[in-house]
C-alpha cells in the first residue's frame, strides 16, 4: 500500500524495526529513516493521499497541504536534531520513542480525517509516555501514569467529541468546527473536540501535566517532549478551530500566567516547561484571532518555537549532562569551560525572545502584527508585555542562572560534539532564517498575506528594541537593587518584605498565594485520590470483600436474593 | 453454489458432527491422537457453520426440523444471521484453540486424561452449539446443561496444577445448576401459559399476555441465563472458575461460554418476549444498571489482582457489562454493538488467555511476577500479549476500538435512565479502568527487568504461539475490514428488532 | 379459604421441596448435603412440571383402547402416530373428533392435544366434569384462556392438518422405520383411519394426561442425575485433594494458599 505510506506511517515502521536492531546500529538507522520519510516528503505533491473505507465512510491518511507541510518540514528538522543531539543514547526504549513519537505527530497533523486523527492522537500519547517512563524510578512511574491518563482522558474525550460531530454533520472529514451556534451556544460536539485539543495544547488549568511530566523525563526525553504534543494539538486547533473567539482570551491568560511561575521556579527544566506554555499561548492567540496573517504567525511561530525552543533545552541539557543538575542555585559560572554551549544558548534565548536578525523575530512579529490589524488592543498590550516577560524569565533567566551568576565552583567539559553539532544547527537555522525568512514565508498557508510582509521594517525593529531595552533594564534594575527573586531552593513568604519593599512583596504574595492555592487544590486532590485509591483497594482488593470466593451457600443466597427482587418488581410494575 | 449431498441437513452439522464425534474420542488411546481428532472435528464443524453463516447470510433464514417433525410438536432449528454468526465464532474459537491445546494439555493435565478431556471439549462445543442453534426453548435446556456440565469437568481438570480448581468447578457446579434450574422453572411457567415451547410460538402466544405466571416465569428466566452470564451480582462462580480451570479450557471457555449465553439473553429478550412484552423496560432498565456497575466493579478488581488469569476473568465481567448496555439501549444500533463486541471480545480474551497459557506452559504460574521482563525471554508470546491487551483497552487500530466505538456511538442515540453523555463518559472511564490493568501488565512485562536468576527459557512451541498470532492478527484484521462483524451484526440486530415492528416472523 | 389451598396442594408441594432444597444448599456446608440440597430442589421442579401436565381422571398417556389388542407397545407407537399422519393425509373428511382423536394417538402432539382433552373432557362428560377440570388447572385463569386459544387454533382443522402435513409427508417418506412404499402408506393410512376411528369411539372414556411435559421432565431428570453424579465425583476428589468435604475448612486452606502464595511473592519482589 504505497498509498498510505506518510511519514507518520514511515517513522512508526521504522520505530517498530530499531526495537530489533544492535544498539549501534540503530542511530544510523534512525538518521536513513528520517532522510527516507523526508525524501518521501519532498517528492509528494499536495493533495491527498491514501483514502480507506471504513465503516462506510471514506478515511484521509494524508492530507498534505500547505496547512500540514509546514508542520511537516519543522517536525522532520526536530527529528533529526534529537537523533543527532542523543548520538550517545543507547537505550531501545528511548530510541524507538524517538522515532515512532515524532511519527505519531506526523501521522496526526496529516490526519484527513477524525478517527485517523484519533489514532495518531493516542499514538502519540502512548509512544511518548515512554519518554516520560526513561529513568524508570518510582517518581517517573508514578508522573508518567499521571501523563498517560490525562492524554488518554484528552483521547476520549476527542473521541466522544468526534462521534457528536460526526452524527450532526454526517462526516468523518478533519474540517473547522463551529464551538457556538449561530445562536451563540455551545455546540457540544465540538466543545468536547475543543477541550482535548485544550488539554494536550496545556490550556489554563489544564496544563499542570507539562510541568509535572516533563521535567521527570531524561535530558533528550524532555527535549523530545517539548517539541511535539503541544505543537500537534497547536496544528489541530489551528485545523479546527481557527478564528474562534475564546482562543484570542485564552491564549492571553496563557502567555501571561506561566512567566509568574517561571520567574520564581528554582528548577531550571521547569523554567523552561513554563516557557512552553507561554509560548504556546502565542500561537493560540494567533490561530483566535483567526485572519491570514494571524494564523501565518501562529503556525510559523510554532515552527521557530520548536527550533529555538529546543536549542534553549538542548543547550541546558548539555548542561545537565556534564553537570549533573538542573537547580539555578547548583549551576551557574559555567561559562568559563562551556562557553560554545554559552554562545549557542544565548542565540536561543535572542531568538525566544523576538532579537531582530533570529528566527522569534521574523515569527512573532506576524502574530503581533495580526493581532493590530483586528484592533485588539487589550490583547496587544498583554502580548507586548508577555513578551517582555518571554524575556525575563526565558532569555535572560536561562542563560544567566546557567552559565553566570554565581560561580558554582563547577568546571564541566564542553557539550559532546555530537551535541555541539545538533545545537549548532538549530543555531545556524535560527540566525539564518531569522535574516532571509523567505524559505520560510514561502511554507505559510496564506501566500497572498505574506507576500508584501517585510520584518525589518523600521516600525518593527524600533517596537521590538524598545520593548527589549525596557526588558533588559528591568532585568538589571531588579538584579541589581535585588529584587530580582534570587536562585533561592524554594519560594518562601518573609514577612520583612512587605516593610521593606512592598511592590516586591505584593508580587510574591500574588505568586505564593496563587501558587499555593493551587497546591493546596491539588495536594488535597492527590491525597483525595489516594484516599479513593485504598478504599478501592480495600474492598476491591484480593482481601477485600468484593473480590473475595463466597462460600457456596452464599452465592447461592445471593441469586435467590436476586429473583426475588426481580420477581418483586415485575410484579410491581 | 456446489451442491453438496447432504447439504440440506447443513443447519443441523455442527450439532450433530461434534456429538457424534465426541464418543470416539474417549477409546482413543492417550496422547496424540485425541487432540488430533478434535481438532480436525473443530475445523470440519467451523468449515460448516462458515457454510452455514454464508447461506444464512445471502439466502436468508433457514428452518431445519429435526427427524422431519415440524414445529409445535418436533423441534426446530432456526438459523438466522445472529445464531449463524455466534455458532460461527464458537467453531472459530474451538478451530484456534483445539490446535493451540496440545503442548498446554501435555503440561498441565495428566496424560491417560486426555481422550477424556478432549472428548469435555467437543461435548461442550455441541452444547455451546446447540444452544445458539437451536429453536426450541426446552432443548435450549438440554445444550446449556451439556455444555455445563462438560464444563464443570474441564475446570475441575485444572487440579493437578492447583487443587482450588476443584472447589472453583464444585460452585460453578451448584451455581450453574441452580441457574439452569431457574431456567427451566421460568419455562414451565411459560409452557403453562401458553402451551408451547417453541420460541415463535411462544413470542406469538405471549403477545398480550401480562398476568402473574409469565411475569415470574420472565423473572425466573432471565435471572437463570443472568446468572449463566454472569451478570454483575450473580457472577461470583466466574473468576475462580477460569482462574484455575486448565489454560487451553479457559481461553476457549472465555471466548465462547459467556457469549453464547449473551445472545440466549438476547433471543429471549428480543424473540421470545419481544418489544410489547410490558416488563421489557424493566429489565433493560436492570441490565443498564448491573451493566455499568458490572464494569466499574470487575474493573476495578481487576486492577488490584495479582493472578493474571483472575484479572483476565474479572476483566470478562466487566466486558460483559459491556454487552449488557448494548442491548439495554433497546436499538438496532445497541444490539449490534453488543453483538460485535461478542465477536470482538472473543477474539481479545481468546488471545490473551492463550498469551497467558504459553506463559503458564514455560514458566508455570500466572501470577504477575512470573511476567517480569517477559519481553526479553518470550518477545512473540509477549508482543502477543502487548497487542491484544491494547485491543481490550480499546486502542486502535485494534478490534477493541470498534467496539468502544459502536458502543459509544449507539450510547448517544438512546434515551435511557441515565443521560447518553454520561453513558458515553462511563464507558471512556471504565475503558481508563482497562487501561491501568492492562498497563500494569504491559508495564510488568514490558519495563521490568526479569528476575536476577531466572532460568533461560524457551518460547512457546510452534503450534501454540501460531494460533495465538492468529488471534492477535485477527484483532487488527477485523478492525479494517468490519463487513463480516458490524455487517452481520447489523443486519442480525435488525432482523431481531424488526420483528418487533411487525415485519413478519422474528426470524 | 381451604379450599383454595387445597386445591392447589401440588404447588405447596413443589414450594416447600424447592425451599427446603435451596435451604439446605444455603445453610449446609457439608458439600455432599449442598449436593442433595440441590437434587431435592431439581425434585420440585420435577414434580411442578409433571403436575402442571397431569388432568384429573386422566390415565398416564399410554395409548389404550380396540386398536391397541393386537399390537405390542412399540407397534402401538408407531402405527397409531403414522395412523394420524395418514389420517390426515387421506383426509377422510377428518370431523374435529377425529383430528383430537388423532393427534392423541400420535403421542407427541404436545399441547394441542391437552387442549382438545380439556375440550373434550369438557363436552363429553357434562358439567360433572367441570370441577375436575378446574381442579387441575389450578391456575385456572390462563389455564382458560389457553383453552380458548386451543380451541381457536383447533377450529381450522384443514389448515392445522395441512400446516402439520406439507412436511410431514416427506417425513413419512423418509422415515426409515416405516420401510413402507407408497401403497403401504395408503394401506396404513386405511388402516390407521379405523384404528382411531375405534380411539375416538374410546376417547370418551378415557382421558389421557398431557405426555409433554413427561417427555420433558425425563431429560430433566437425565441432566439431574448427570449433574448429581459430577457433583458427587468432584465432591469424591476434593477429599481427595484437602481431606475434608467441609466448606469451612475448604475455604480456610483455599484462603492460606492464596495469601501464603502472595505473601511469599512479595517476599521475592
Amino acid at each position: 500500500m504505497p498509498e498510505l505510506l506518510n511519514p507518520g506511517v514511515i517513522f512508526t515502521l521504522g520505530a517498530f524495526v530499531t526495537l530489533f536492531l544492535a544498539a549501534g546500529l540503530r542511530r544510523y538507522f534512525m538518521l536513513a529513516v528520517i532522510a527516507f520519510s523526508a525524501t518521501v516528503t519532498w517528492q509528494m505533491d499536495l493533495g491527498n493521499y491514501g483514502n480507506l473505507q471504513l465503516f462506510g465512510e471514506t478515511l484521509t491518511v494524508t492530507r498534505y497541504d500547505v496547512l500540514s507541510r509546514l508542520f511537516v518540514v519543522v517536525f522532520h528538522i526536530a527529528a533529526a536534531l534529537n537523533v543527532i543531539y542523543g548520538w550517545h543514547i543507547k537505550d531501545r526504549v528511548e530510541n524507538f520513542s524517538a522515532l515512532a513519537y515524532p511519527g505519531a505527530a506526523m501521522g496526526g497533523v496529516l490526519a484527513g480525517d477524525w478517527l485517523t486523527l484519533f489514532v495518531w492522537w493516542e499514538m502519540a500519547a502512548i509512544t511518548s509516555v515512554f519518554l516520560v517512563l526513561g529513568p524508570r524510578s518510582r517518581s517517573t512511574y508514578m508522573a508518567a501514569m499521571r501523563y498517560l491518563a490525562i492524554q488518554i482522558a484528552s483521547g476520549v474525550l476527542l473521541l466522544a467529541g468526534i462521534v457528536l460531530v460526526y452524527r450532526e454533520s454526517g462526516s468523518l472529514m478533519f474540517e473547522a468546527l463551529a464551538l457556538r451556534n449561530e445562536a451563540g451556544d455551545l455546540n457540544f460536539g465540538p466543545l468536547l473536540v475543543f477541550i482535548a485539543f485544550g488539554i494536550k495544547s496545556a490550556f489554563p488549568l489544564l496544563h499542570n501535566w507539562v510541568q509535572d511530566s516533563y521535567p521527570k523525563a531524561s535530558i533528550t526525553g524532555t527535549i523530545m517532549l517539548s517539541v511535539f504534543t503541544t505543537k500537534l494539538a497547536v496544528y489541530a486547533l489551528a485545523r479546527g478551530f481557527a478564528g474562534t473567539g475564546e482562543l484570542i482570551w485564552l491564549g492571553a491568560f496563557m502567555t501571561l500566567f506561566p512567566i509568574f511561575f517561571a520567574l520564581i521556579e528554582n528548577d531550571l527544566k521547569k523554567v523552561l516547561c513554563y516557557s512552553i506554555n507561554n509560548q504556546v499561548g502565542f500561537m493560540v492567540v494567533g490561530i483566535g484571532v483567526g485572519t491570514a496573517t494571524a494564523v501565518n504567525g501562529a503556525v510559523g511561530y510554532a515552527f521557530g518555537n520548536i527550533i529555538f525552543e529546543s536549542l534553549l533545552f538542548m543547550s541546558l541539557g548539555a548542561a545537565i549532562y556534564r553537570t549533573g543538575t538542573s537547580k539555578a542555585t547548583e549551576l551557574g559560572g559555567i561559562y568559563r569551560t562551556m562557553p560554545l554551549t554559552m554562545t549557542l544558548c544565548v542565540v536561543g534565548a535572542l531568538s525566544i525572545s523576538a532579537f531582530p536578525g533570529t528566527l522569534g523575530f521574523v515569527t512573532k512579529g506576524l502574530i503581533i502584527d495580526g493581532v493590530a490589524e483586528e484592533h485588539l488592543m487589550l490583547i496587544w498590550l498583554i502580548l507586548l508585555f508577555a513578551s517582555a516577560g518571554v524575556l525575563e524569565h526565558a532569555g535572560i533567566k536561562i542563560p544567566f542562572f546557567t552559565f553566570f551568576a554565581h560561580d558554582s565552583g563547577k568546571r564541566p567539559k564542553e557539550a559532546p560534539p555530537q551535541m555541539l553539532i545538533a545545537m549548532g544547527i538549530g543555531a545556524v537555522l535560527c540566525i539564518g532564517i531569522g535574516l532571509y525568512p523567505d524559505p520560510l514565508y514561502a511554507l505559510l498557508p496564506y501566500q497572498d498575506q505574506i507576500a508584501g510582509y517585510h520584518p525589518y521594517t523600521s516600525y518593527h525593529l524600533i517596537e521590538q528594541f524598545q520593548l527589549l531595552l525596557f526588558a533588559v533594564l528591568a532585568f538589571v534594575v531588579l538584579q541589581k537593587t535585588g529584587w530580582y527573586p534570587a536562585e533561592v531552593p524554594s519560594v518562601n513568604l518573609d514577612f520583612d518584605w512587605l516593610y521593606r519593599v512592598p511592590g516586591r512583596a505584593f508580587l510574591g504574595w500574588v505568586i505564593t498565594s496563587v501558587a499555593a492555592i493551587w497546591h493546596l487544590v491539588w495536594d488535597n486532590l492527590v491525597r483525595f485520590m489516594e484516599a479513593v485509591a485504598r478504599g478501592l483497594h480495600h474492598t476491591h482488593g484480593p482481601e477485600g470483600a468484593l473480590s473475595r470466593t463466597w462460600p457456596i451457600g452464599f452465592m447461592a443466597l445471593f441469586t435467590a436474593i436476586v429473583l426475588g427482587i426481580m420477581l418483586i418488581v415485575t410484579f410491581l410494575i | 453454489m456446489i451442491h453438496f449431498p447432504g447439504l440440506e441437513h447443513l443447519p443441523a452439522l455442527p450439532v450433530i458432527i461434534p456429538l457424534i464425534a465426541a464418543p470416539f474420542t474417549i477409546v482413543m488411546r492417550p496422547g496424540r491422537t485425541p487432540w488430533l481428532w478434535a481438532t480436525l472435528v473443530s475445523w470440519v464443524t467451523f468449515a460448516c457453520t462458515l457454510l452455514l453463516l454464508e447461506v444464512v447470510w445471502h439466502g436468508g433464514p433457514t428452518e431445519y426440523k429435526m427427524g422431519g417433525w415440524a414445529a409445535p410438536l418436533g423441534i426446530t432449528y432456526y438459523i438466522d444471521l445472529a445464531n449463524a454468526l455466534v455458532m460461527m465464532l464458537v467453531a472459530a474459537m474451538a478451530a484456534v484453540v483445539f490446535p493451540y491445546a496440545y503442548f498446554s494439555v501435555k503440561s498441565e493435565i495428566a496424560r491417560a486424561q486426555s481422550p477424556a478431556f478432549y472428548t469435555a471439549m467437543i461435548i461442550c462445543l455441541t452444547g455451546l452449539l446447540g444452544v445458539a442453534a437451536t429453536g426450541d426453548a426446552f432443548n435450549v435446556f438440554v445444550f446449556l446443561e451439556i455444555s455445563s456440565l462438560s464444563t464443570y469437568a474441564l475446570v475441575a481438570m485444572g487440579a493437578r496444577r492447583d487443587r482450588r480448581a476443584l472447589t472453583a468447578a464444585f460452585n460453578y457446579l451448584v451455581m450453574g445448576t441452580i441457574g439452569a434450574t431457574f431456567y427451566v422453572i421460568g419455562l414451565g411457567l411459560l409452557y403453562q401459559a401458553t402451551g408451547t415451547l417453541n420460541m415463535l410460538d411462544l413470542h406469538e402466544r405471549l403477545a398480550g399476555q401480562d398476568n402473574k405466571v409469565v411475569e415470574a416465569g420472565f423473572a425466573f428466566i432471565v435471572t437463570g441465563i443472568g446468572l449463566k452470564l454472569a451478570m454483575v451480582p450473580l457472577h461470583l462462580w466466574l473468576p475462580n472458575a477460569y482462574g484455575f480451570a486448565p489454560s487451553a479450557v479457559t481461553a476457549f471457555l472465555a471466548a465462547t461460554a459467556t457469549k453464547v449465553q449473551i445472545y440466549l439473553m438476547v433471543r429471549f429478550i428480543y424473540t421470545v418476549f419481544g418489544f410489547e412484552f410490558p416488563f421489557l423496560e424493566v429489565a433493560l432498565n436492570a441490565f443498564l444498571i448491573l451493566g455499568i456497575v458490572g464494569m466499574f466493579y470487575a474493573s476495578f478488581v481487576a486492577v488490584f489482582r495479582d493472578n493474571v488469569k483472575q484479572m483476565l476473568a474479572y476483566s470478562s465481567v466487566a466486558q460483559i457489562g459491556y454487552m449488557l448496555l448494548g442491548i439495554s439501549f433497546g436499538t438496532v444500533d445497541g444490539l449490534t454493538a453488543s453483538f460485535v463486541h461478542i465477536f470482538n471480545h472473543a477474539l481479545i480474551k481468546a488471545a490473551l488467555f492463550m498469551g497467558v497459557g504459553c506463559v503458564v506452559l514455560r514458566i508455570g504460574s500466572s501470577q504477575l511476577t512470573a511476567f517480569r521482563g517477559l519481553a526479553r525471554r518470550m518477545p512473540w508470546t509477549t508482543w502477543a500479549l502487548v497487542l491484544s491487551g491494547l485491543s481490550l483497552i480499546g486502542v486502535p487500530p485494534t478490534v477493541g476500538f470498534i467496539s468502544k466505538f459502536k458502543l459509544m456511538e449507539a450510547a448517544f442515540q438512546t434515551t435511557t435512565l441515565i443521560p447518553p453523555l454520561l453513558v458515553v463518559l462511563l464507558i471512556g472511564a471504565s475503558s481508563l479502568l482497562a487501561a491501568v490493568y492492562v498497563g500494569r501488565l504491559i508495564y510488568t512485562m514490558v519495563l521490568e527487568q526479569p528476575p536476577e536468576n531466572a532460568p533461560a527459557i524457551k518460547e512457546a512451541p510452534h503450534a501454540m504461539r501460531v494460533a495465538l498470532w492468529i488471534m492477535v492478527i485477527a484483532n487488527i484484521y477485523f478492525f479494517f475490514f468490519t463487513d463480516l462483524t458490524v455487517g452481520v451484526a447489523t443486519q442480525a440486530a435488525e432482523a431481531l428488532m424488526c420483528s418487533q415492528a411487525g415485519c413478519g416472523g422474528a426470524y | 379459604m381451604w379450599e383454595f389451598i387445597l386445591e392447589r396442594y401440588n404447588y405447596w408441594i413443589v414450594i416447600t421441596l424447592m425451599m427446603t432444597g435451596l435451604y439446605i444448599v444455603f445453610s449446609r456446608g457439608n458439600l455432599v448435603k449442598t449436593i442433595i440440597g440441590l437434587n431435592v430442589f431439581q425434585t420440585s421442579v420435577f414434580i411442578f412440571y409433571i403436575t402442571i401436565g397431569k388432568i384429573a381422571g386422566g390415565t398416564a398417556p399410554i395409548l389404550m383402547g380396540g386398536h391397541g389388542g393386537g399390537h405390542d407397545g412399540q407397534g402401538d407407537h408407531t402405527s397409531a402416530t403414522h395412523g394420524a399422519d395418514a389420517a390426515h393425509d387421506v383426509s377422510v373428511k377428518p370431523t374435529l373428533d377425529d383430528l383430537r382423536a388423532g393427534s392423541d394417538a400420535a403421542e407427541a402432539a404436545g399441547e394441542v392435544e391437552a387442549h382438545s382433552h380439556n375440550d373434550l373432557a369438557a363436552a363429553m362428560k357434562g358439567v360433572e366434569q367441570q370441577p375436575a377440570y378446574e381442579t387441575q388447572s389450578l391456575h385456572s385463569l390462563p389455564d382458560m384462556a389457553q383453552a380458548a386459544q386451543g380451541n381457536s387454533i383447533l377450529a381450522d382443522p384443514g389448515e392445522a392438518a395441512e400446516a402439520v402435513l406439507t412436511p410431514r409427508d416427506q417425513g413419512l417418506h423418509d422415515m426409515p422405520e416405516a420401510g413402507l412404499g407408497a401403497d403401504g402408506h395408503e394401506t396404513l393410512g386405511h388402516e390407521a383411519v379405523t384404528s382411531v376411528t375405534d380411539a375416538a369411539a374410546h376417547a370418551a372414556d378415557i382421558i389421557y394426561t398431557n405426555p409433554l411435559p413427561h417427555v420433558l421432565i425425563l431429560t430433566a431428570i437425565v441432566v439431574g442425575v448427570a449433574t448429581t453424579a459430577v457433583g458427587l465425583a468432584l465432591a469424591v476428589r476434593i477429599q481427595e485433594a484437602y481431606g475434608t468435604i467441609e466448606e469451612d475448612e475448604l475455604e480456610a486452606e483455599d484462603y492460606e494458599a492464596e495469601f501464603g502464595e502472595r505473601l511469599a511473592g512479595s517476599e521475592a519482589r
